[in-house]
């Protein structure tokens, strides 16, 4: 069996709640051996996250923590501490790359930033995730994704025409971040194979989204105006969102050309409003969409979504039910290809995961679980650094009772 | 064009898609030094027609070949690129591929160590495999159109939105680009390329992992609601005097600076909303109290004093005023082509010279020399409409 990408790599990450932790999770699952580095008192707050696995708190049983947390291995340090402290800098001397997504100064304060962390291993890879960058006066924003999706203008993107921006409660900025992160780091380390040299990356999260936008900015730098609210039509395709048989399903169809329109016509029997001149181009029918639309609306109200959906591709028409989180849990082809895979877990029995977005040639899995807090200080404080057993018993001890009073007389 | 600073200089890539996502994807790599061919009919990448603007940003630092794959003669032209190529960006799905003669199987046999980045709606395996699917239907059909409920009163009658911006091309391309750097460590390890798979369905649906977990985890399916609302996290848009302000409160640690920096309002006392964790359950009727009290502020003013106070806040600002935010401006974010043409730049600031702005490349420009034709043999090339 071939190594995995990453394999012989070391990540010490500090990183939390979603972005840096779905850029590691990349990371761990190409092969690299991720380090998650949690406070005991601070650990990362996804662990008390819903959904927690048959809706069982603890902070090893949330399905969110798992989903990106997957294949890492945990480690419980408190940087608050000096000993802890100058634990974290020997970890770093062993590792190739470091991650973190604190507010803006926070390692620095405690002698734990970049030019600490280079000089105990000076070709280091090192990585800070945060809403703003790391320099400019918005950097101490606290920002989370519908804050900083906020400030992009995506916010204002989304919506109806004519109306109020519709608030994005969809997650867009971590996950694209932690994806240019895992993409960033790989890249310095492809630079680092041929220079020698590592480096420090600053990754802004509003900056990262921005790039993405590419069609709004540069429509508004070609012409001076910012592009309306576009809902979900668009001006080179016929597309729509109709009701369908059931509670709160719906069926997205997108006709790009004629030759799907007529496909289109066919598959709903060819009716006799299909045939008006109106509809014959592309143009015309775009002009005419609201009338259109009624039609489609009217053939797809008693149907299922599903059942349309595959009666429409067959036919060779995009097509697709706006798919809810069950839906995807329940998706033939998602499972089929890997993409969502079940795992042995050592205390919630075997639990359906989400993989990576792609697929390379090895085998398509999930490695996994996600550790306990403090789950592999024996093997990495102990085993890899040589600490002394007494500390090593400290900290999985102050680790294991955090994780077995933390739930006691809260409400969920 | 500078000199690139070595980043991904020894990658040749050859872009043959023509979408979003192929050309997000290589003007990742090529930003980053990657030398990239992109290679488009003889006619043109119809983008240079139609957004001028937007197929410069897509296309910076990129060569361009000229090449009608669909003309038999074409096939030896493409090998000799891929012969010499580390990555190919292609978005032919299976049954394309094979009818093409550059699916998997002929691509490794002609270049064992080429990376085959395919971005397809549904991927290159599994029963959807032909499906066809454009942005739009990507989006709803991955799952992260559902959440984005339009703030109608009657939502019963109103289908969710698509996300903005053809995000999810973009996202695809990333996440492409993602993929073939990571085939990259692994053909330093065994000496081969392979076949790297993209779907966007699945792209998009990663960023759904909150809601599959919950349903996979706990049998329960979220309803469709405005904002997100959790026992510790609350997500809200609220009106201001001038415009919308957006909050992230982690409630136990946000919710009682924010009450005070609204005054402290009388409802807020009421026993009801003391215990942070409990605020999600009372929400409906909170989130307009909530409003009354936003609606006093300017957004401005709100969301600087809301931020100075450690509470995650933000105006719904456009794409003008972003392209005017000091912040994005001190740091350069913004860039202009040699062209002068102004657009987004580095997605992330590396502290070495890896990125770089550069220009887009005329039609064709780079054919001869990448194809090592001599003036003869491109200009009877041309008359045959191959090139």
């Amino acid at each position: 069996m071939s190594r995995l990408p990453l394999a012989g790599l070391r990540v010490l990450d500090f990183t939390w709640v979603i972005a840096g932790p779905y850029g590691t999770f990349h990371l761990a699952q190409l092969g690299a051996e991720v380090i998650k580095v949690e406070g005991i008192e601070r650990f990362d707050q996804n662990r008390d996250h819903i959904p927690f696995a048959g809706r069982v708190p603890g902070l090893n049983r949330s399905g969110q923590f798992h989903y990106m947390n997957a294949g890492k291995q945990g480690v419980s340090l408190d940087i608050t501490n000096a000993q802890d402290r100058e634990t974290v800098l020997r970890l770093a001397s062993v590792c190739d790359v470091v991650t973190e997504n604190f507010s803006v100064g926070v390692l620095d304060r405690y002698g734990l930033g970049y030019p600490a962390i280079r000089k105990t291993r000076p070709d280091v890879v090192m990585i800070s995730c945060s809403g703003f960058g790391q320099t400019g006066p918005m950097s101490g924003y606290s920002a989370y994704m519908n804050t900083i999706q906020g400030f992009t203008g995506m916010v204002d993107q989304n919506g109806t025409p004519g109306a109020a921006p519709n608030p994005l409660a969809v997650n867009w900025a971590d996950y694209v971040a932690g994806t240019a992160m895992a993409f960033a780091i790989m890249a310095a380390l492809h630079h680092r194979e041929r220079t020698g040299k590592g480096q420090y990356i600053d990754l802004s999260m509003a900056e990262n989204l921005m790039a993405m936008m590419g069609v709004p900015f540069m429509e508004y730098f070609a012409s001076g105006r910012v592009p309306e609210r576009m809902s979900n039509r668009s001006t080179s395709a016929l597309q729509g969102v109709y009701k369908c048989s059931g509670d709160d399903r719906w069926l997205a169809i997108a006709v790009t050309n004629d030759g799907e329109w007529r496909a289109l016509c066919k598959a709903m029997g060819n009716p006799a409003w299909a045939a008006d001149p109106r509809f014959a181009r592309m143009g015309s029918r775009l002009q005419a969409q609201d009338a259109i639309d009624a039609h489609i609306a009217k053939w797809t109200a008693d149907k299922d979504a599903w059942d349309a959906t595959r009666l429409l591709q067959a036919a060779g028409v995009p097509a697709g039910p706006t798919a809810t989180a069950g839906d995807l849990a329940k998706d033939p082809h998602l499972r089929a290809r890997g993409f969502l895979t079940s795992v042995e877990t050592p205390d919630m029995g075997s639990r359906d995961y989400m993989g990576l977005p792609y697929v390379l040639s090895q085998p398509r899995g999930v490695r996994g679980p996600a550790p306990a807090l403090g789950e592999h200080n024996r093997q990495v404080l102990g085993g890899l650094l040589g600490c002394p057993q007494a500390y090593v018993e400290s900290r999985s001890q102050a680790a294991k009772q955090r994780m077995e009073t933390f739930f006691q007389g809260k409400s969920h | 064009m500078p000199p690139p600073g070595i980043g991904l200089s020894d990658l040749t890539v050859i872009q043959l898609g023509q979408g979003i996502p192929s050309a997000y994807c290589a003007k990742l790599l090529a930003d980053l030094g990657a030398t990239v061919l992109y290679v488009e009919p003889p006619n043109g990448d119809p983008l240079r027609r139609t957004n001028h603007a937007l197929f410069g940003y897509l296309n910076t630092n990129k060569q361009s070949v000229t090449l009608d794959i669909t003309k038999p003669k074409s096939g030896s032209l493409l090998l000799k690129l891929l012969r010499r190529a580390d990555v190919f960006i292609t978005e032919h799905q299976s049954r394309e591929a094979r009818r093409l003669q550059l699916h998997y199987t002929a691509l490794h046999k002609a270049n064992p160590r080429l990376i085959v980045t395919s971005i397809t709606p549904f991927g290159q395996r599994g029963p959807h495999a032909n499906w066809k699917a454009n942005d739009f239907i990507a989006t709803h059909i991955g799952g992260v159109a559902y959440g984005n409920a339009p703030w109608v009163a009657d939502l019963e009658n109103h289908p969710s939105l698509t996300a903005p911006a053809q995000i999810a091309s973009f996202y695809a391309g990333l996440t492409a680009a993602t993929a073939a750097i990571a085939a990259t460590f692994a053909r330093r390890q065994n000496g081969y390329g392979q076949q790297v798979d993209i779907s966007m369905q699945e792209a998009v649906a990663s960023n759904m992992r909150h809601d599959v977990a919950t349903a996979l985890w706990t049998g329960q399916t979220p309803v469709r609601q405005i904002g997100y609302v959790a026992p510790t996290t609350i997500n809200t848009q609220q009106p201001t005097a001038d415009g919308f302000i957006a909050f992230m409160l982690r409630t136990e640690r946000n919710w009682a600076p924010l009450m005070e920096l609204l005054g402290n309002p009388e409802w807020s006392k009421a026993p009801l909303f003391q215990n942070p964790r409990e605020l999600s359950t009372h929400w409906d009727g909170l989130k307009d109290l909530l409003g009354q009290e936003t609606r006093k502020w300017p957004t401005q003013k709100l969301y600087e004093s809301a931020q100075a106070k450690g509470v995650s806040a933000a105006p719904i600002a456009t794409v003008a005023d972003a392209s005017k935010n000091t912040q994005f401006l001190g740091r350069n974010f913004f860039v202009e082509s040699p062209s002068g043409l102004r657009q987004p730049g580095a997605p992330v600031k590396f502290g070495e010279p890896l990125w770089r702005i550069g220009p887009a490349p005329a039609l064709g420009a780079h054919t001869q020399a990448a194809l090592g034709l001599s003036k003869r043999e491109h200009a009877q090339l041309r008359r045959e409409g191959i090139v």
